[in-house]
């Protein structure tokens, strides 16, 4: 009694294998819908995928080792096991039943001994096919089936077929019937020369009508394959399966888009549809483009691009749906998601002899200038100076086609990327350059400004009078630049400038340093004129501010000014000045010539 | 038991094939009965190593493989004589209840002493009941240091064919060909209307053919004597579908390699959409101008395979035959480009299954059709310009030098369809098939009569009991191929 009452107890508690069965296959659907949501919120090599995909390998292995294959049935919206519901979908239209259901999968068995790489590749499936287009390429049978794992097995019933016909396969029969057809060529019986029992190979063929490949004598070598075609056959074989035809398909590409564009050139009407077809080829080019960049094939990538510059520049003029059409593609192609792939093949790159970086840069230069927003940042990842040159050169080179996108760059970029840039623009003396450099003077970064501005100066020495807002520059580095440049020489426009800078008060930063700095430029690089207008200042006994800043702050400026012109008018002025009654005066005077430029 | 005493009317190598088979069976048979060292056993594996030496002399390694419960020995198939009917049917049961597909020995297997021959055959016998069996003779041949020989699985969905009744099997193929044929109308209608066409559809019947190929070859090679007289281009693409994967799989191609050329063959003809009908369907000869027009399909086709919505892999695998499938071997033909490369393995096998189906099958202004048999003629001639000369043995070998569903005119005023094709080996009598007697049913139509073997002869004379007096294209007399073969 105790025994039976325990042994009950004992059962009620035990689910019992067949329960234990199906929690386990609940725990394995589970787990896939986990692994695949997995791919969606990480990549394939992130530890919480990797986690996830082992998990449900343990979960198969567990469950295998005990009851063999577990086969999941489909049912539109639930996953069944040995009778049992393991999996309901939450949604109508998106869960791991409704997808498999979708194409046809009738059931999934995993059997024992299934391997990580066939679990992952089955999860990879479920994930890639997640979502099917109305057009795609293939569903989750397809895949399967390519897949060809050997402990991953389905079957699946023909979704697509259901509702069609069956085809009537059925001939017309000859005029007169059938049965007058066949007693018509039955009774005849007359051989016609060309079996080979009666033939024996040597009858000549009856006019039009070739010989029945029954009549070559028996000895034809045709019967049997010798050895070595056996190993040519082998050969191609592998060569047809292992080995890479990328080279062919583009060829053959080429030879149709050149087909398609000069077709195009000629039509009176360039139609629609040819210009689909261009841009479907490109298309297609696009994505062989990025694999074979991103597989480093650049032989085969530079090839192309070489031939599509060739068929576009051919063609720019004449046949414009064409030339839009390319024009598409160089840019699409141009962009970082193809180009980034360089980053990953910049220390190969440092590597090429001269001869193969001179052919590297000619490729490079084919790209359209949007390809500079690529380019640009790449600027900081390349380590060598013959690389970062490379850049340079091919940055320069596609602005000078388009400046727009360097225009771009310079506004989306950091600081370092245009500082950069500018050391590049040093080298560049074409006009439009130069504005670009004027602007860069305006950069919210003073060190960009400064760049910008030394490059200036040492272009246009004389061109001061657009510069000269920079005296008013917030940073003070940039200012002095600029004031040094100003007073480096006896300069009448810099002179003007100055004068009316100081007489007019037109200054925004209000910095007695700044302001002396003025001074002592003006006494550089003036003349007489300025002379007057520097003994005025100092002289001036007028107490106060002028134009926001102290008397006194101009009097030492103007002493300074003075000093730094030294002229005998000039000094002078400053030996009048430290003998006058007036201290203040004086004292400019005493600190000017205690401190000699 | 000697390999040599039940050989009586072959010879060369096909001798030397069926031997190999005998021998090797005779020794495993002998390990069951005797002791390793006795007498009959050495002597067995001592036939086994001379047998495995007249082929490894000739063609380096020995495959055998089982497929369809057909024996290959060397790729080539044995021929069922009515004194090896009982040898190979034993045979293929044993591999059979191992889960052995085949065996490939290497050279060095004629140096393997007699007893490491008995250890081999031991193995086998006992491999049977393990789970995996291959997974157990494998490591039992490399526990025991026996290299040089490998054993394979059988390849993936083998069955037996004839456990299936013919209508069940002819009801299958013809539903495969009627999904085949609608998925390359579908391609071709969207695509023509400017549609977005996807390659789902295709795939998963082209992967059924696959699956079809490997279960019943027979019957799938039998679909392609399909004919129309309408719509020929799109019965046209199933059919070179068809017979290029006939051709892959001979020369053992890959699944995924054959579902490629599968596709490729489906979709080579697709630029028609884009050629008016009044040049398709041209009676006589088309004028220059026309022809110009018509040699643009091929051009045609890789465009319109280009908009198909796939990835860039998926179509890079059926651009290239398309484009190639009128190039000769010789790179004359069309389209005419200045590229020296030899044409594709599957633009060659293309070209092959395209022009075969194309001069066999009749058009809407060409009811009469050349037969089969001379269509092969006429392709010969062509051997090594207009097509890739091995692909083209292997084809003919394949299909038989009157292919199935060729109709043959007896001297006793019958006909009979080719419905079984001998190898193509001068000791199978490849000029001497099996036909199916075709009658009349009463209703103005055929049926299929007797299985008859062309080969049989007369006792007393020793004469052929008949001859072939002249062979036609079944379709000239309205006959589809599939309602005979298969009733």
């Amino acid at each position: 009694m105790g025994d039976s009452a325990k042994s009950k107890s004992s059962a009620s508690r035990d689910p019992g294998p067949d329960n234990r069965k199906a929690q386990a296959a609940r725990g394995i659907a589970a787990a896939i819908n986990t692994a695949v949501k997995s791919y969606t919120l990480y990549s394939a090599s992130h530890e919480v995928t990797q986690k996830s995909l082992d998990a449900l390998k343990t979960r198969i292995d567990t469950f295998t080792q005990r009851a063999g294959a577990l086969r999941l049935t489909v049912e539109p919206r639930r996953l069944m096991a040995g009778g049992a519901v393991v999996h309901q979908d939450q949604t109508e239209t998106d869960g791991l039943a409704g997808r498999l259901h979708r194409d046809g999968i009738e059931w999934l068995e995993m059997a024992p001994g299934v391997e990580l790489k066939e679990i992952t590749g089955l999860v990879e499936i479920l994930y890639k096919y997640r979502i099917l287009a109305s057009e795609s390429e293939g569903d989750i049978v397809t895949a399967l089936w390519e897949a060809n794992f050997s402990h991953i097995r389905y079957s699946a019933r023909e979704i697509v077929w259901a509702a069609e016909p069956v085809m009537d396969f059925s001939l017309p029969r000859p005029d007169g019937g059938a049965e007058a057809a066949l007693a018509e060529v039955t009774a005849s019986a007359e051989p016609d020369g060309t079996s080979s029992e009666k033939a024996g190979g040597a009858a000549p063929p009856p006019e039009a009508i070739p010989p029945s490949i029954a009549s070559l004598p028996l000895d034809n070598p045709l019967w049997q394959l010798t050895a070595d075609e056996r190993q040519a056959l082998r050969e191609m074989v592998y060569h047809a399966e292992n080995l890479d035809d990328t080279d062919s398909v583009l060829d053959v590409l080429m030879i149709i888009l050149r087909q398609q564009t000069d077709a195009g050139e000629t039509a009176a009407d360039a139609s629609d549809e040819g210009e689909r077809d261009v841009s479907a080829i490109l298309d297609y080019l696009k994505d062989e483009f990025q694999t074979t960049l991103e597989n480093g094939e650049f032989r085969i990538a530079f090839r192309l691009l070489k031939s599509l510059h060739e068929i576009h520049q051919a063609h720019q003029t004449d046949v414009p749906h064409v030339s839009s059409a390319f024009n598409d593609f160089f840019i699409d192609i141009s962009g970082p998601e193809v180009l980034e792939t360089f980053n990953a093949y910049w220390s190969r790159i440092e590597g090429l002899d001269s001869a193969r970086m001179k052919a590297f840069r000619q490729y490079l230069m084919m790209f359209h200038p949007v390809a500079i927003l690529s380019f640009g940042p790449m600027l900081l990842k390349v380590s060598s100076q013959r690389t970062q040159r490379l850049l340079m050169e091919i940055i320069a080179s596609l602005a000078n086609r388009d400046l727009k996108p360097l225009l771009r760059l310079i506004e989306t970029s950091d600081e370092v990327v245009i500082l950069k840039i500018i050391e590049l623009l040093r080298h560049l003396k074409a006009k439009k350059f130069t504005q670009v450099l004027l602007k860069l003077t305006r950069h919210t970064s003073a060190n960009v400004r400064k760049a910008a501005l030394k490059v200036l100066l040492t272009r246009l020495p004389n061109a001061i009078q657009g510069l000269f807002p920079l005296l008013d520059d917030p940073d003070e580095a940039v200012r002095w630049m600029f004031l040094n440049h100003l007073g480096r020489q006896k300069d009448t426009l810099a002179e003007s400038l100055l004068l009316d800078y100081l007489e007019e008060g037109t200054f925004t930063v209000k910095r007695d340093s700044h302001l002396r700095a003025c001074y002592r430029t003006l006494g550089r690089c003036g003349s007489d004129h300025s002379l007057n207008f520097l003994r005025g200042i100092l002289f001036d006994t007028a107490n106060g501010d002028r134009f926001g800043l102290k008397m006194a702050v101009h009097r030492t400026g103007a002493a300074l000014g003075l000093s730094a012109m030294g002229t005998d008018p000039a000094r002078q002025a400053l030996r009048m000045a430290v003998k006058s009654n007036v201290a203040g005066i004086r004292r400019a005077a005493e600190t000017a010539l205690e401190r000699k430029p | 038991m000697t390999s040599d005493a039940s050989n009586n009317g072959l010879r060369g190598p096909a001798k030397a094939r069926e031997a190999v088979i005998r021998s090797l069976f005779g020794l495993c048979q002998a390990v069951k009965i005797h002791q390793a060292n006795n007498q009959v056993v050495q002597q067995a594996a001592r036939t086994l190593t001379r047998d495995l030496a007249r082929l490894v002399q000739s063609a380096g390694d020995v495959t055998i493989q089982v497929d369809s419960r057909r024996i290959y020995v060397q790729e080539k198939r044995l021929a069922f004589r009515p004194e090896t009917v009982s040898l190979f049917d034993g045979f293929i049961d044993y591999l059979d209840r191992r889960g052995i597909g085949g065996l490939k020995f290497q050279p060095a297997v004629v140096k393997a002493s007699p007893g490491k021959l008995v250890l081999f055959a031991n193995i086998l016998n006992r491999s049977e009941g393990h789970d995996p069996p291959l997974g157990w003779i494998a490591d039992r041949l490399t526990s025991k240091s026996v290299s040089w020989v490998e054993v394979a699985a059988p390849a993936a969905g083998e069955s037996e064919p004839s456990a299936v009744d013919p209508a069940s099997r002819k009801k299958k193929g013809l539903k495969s060909y009627a999904h085949v044929l609608g998925s390359v109308q579908e391609i071709a209608g969207k695509l023509s209307s400017d549609q977005p066409a996807g390659l789902s559809r295709s795939r998963r019947v082209v992967q059924n053919m696959v699956d079809l190929i490997m279960e019943d070859a027979p019957l799938f090679q039998a679909l392609s004597t399909i004919r129309f007289y309408d719509d020929y281009t799109y019965g046209h693409s199933v059919n070179v579908a068809i017979l290029a994967m006939c051709i892959g799989k001979r020369i053992l191609l890959s699944k995924r390699s054959l579902e490629s050329i599968g596709l490729c063959g489906l979709l080579h003809d697709l630029g028609k959409i884009e050629i008016p009908k009044s040049i398709l369907n041209k009676p006589g000869k088309l004028t220059d101008a026309e022809f110009d027009v018509m040699k643009r399909h091929s051009i045609n086709s890789v465009r319109l395979i280009v908009k198909i919505q796939a990835s860039r892999n998926q179509k890079a695998d059926i651009l290239l035959a398309p484009f190639e499938h009128h190039l000769k071997y010789d790179l004359s033909g069309y389209p005419r480009t200045d590229r020296k490369e030899s044409l594709s393995l599957f633009g060659r096998i293309l070209a092959i299954a395209d022009v075969y189906d194309a001069i066999t099958s009749p058009r809407i202004y060409r009811p009469t059709v050349i037969p089969p048999d001379r269509a092969l003629g006429l392709m010969w001639n062509g051997s090594g310009k207009d097509f890739d000369p091995i692909l083209l043995k292997v084809f003919i070998n394949m299909i038989g030098f009157y292919p199935i569903g060729t109709l043959l005119v007896l001297d006793n005023r019958k006909a009979g369809l080719v419905c079984e094709t001998p190898e193509g080996e001068p000791e199978a009598e490849p000029t001497r098939p099996w036909v199916i007697l075709v009658e009349r049913d009463g209703k103005e139509g055929y049926k299929g009569g007797r299985r008859v073997n062309l080969a049989e002869t007369d006792p007393k004379t020793g004469d052929y009991r008949r001859q072939i007096v002249k062979s036609l294209n079944a379709v000239d007399l309205g006959i589809q191929p599939m309602d005979i073969l298969f009733s």
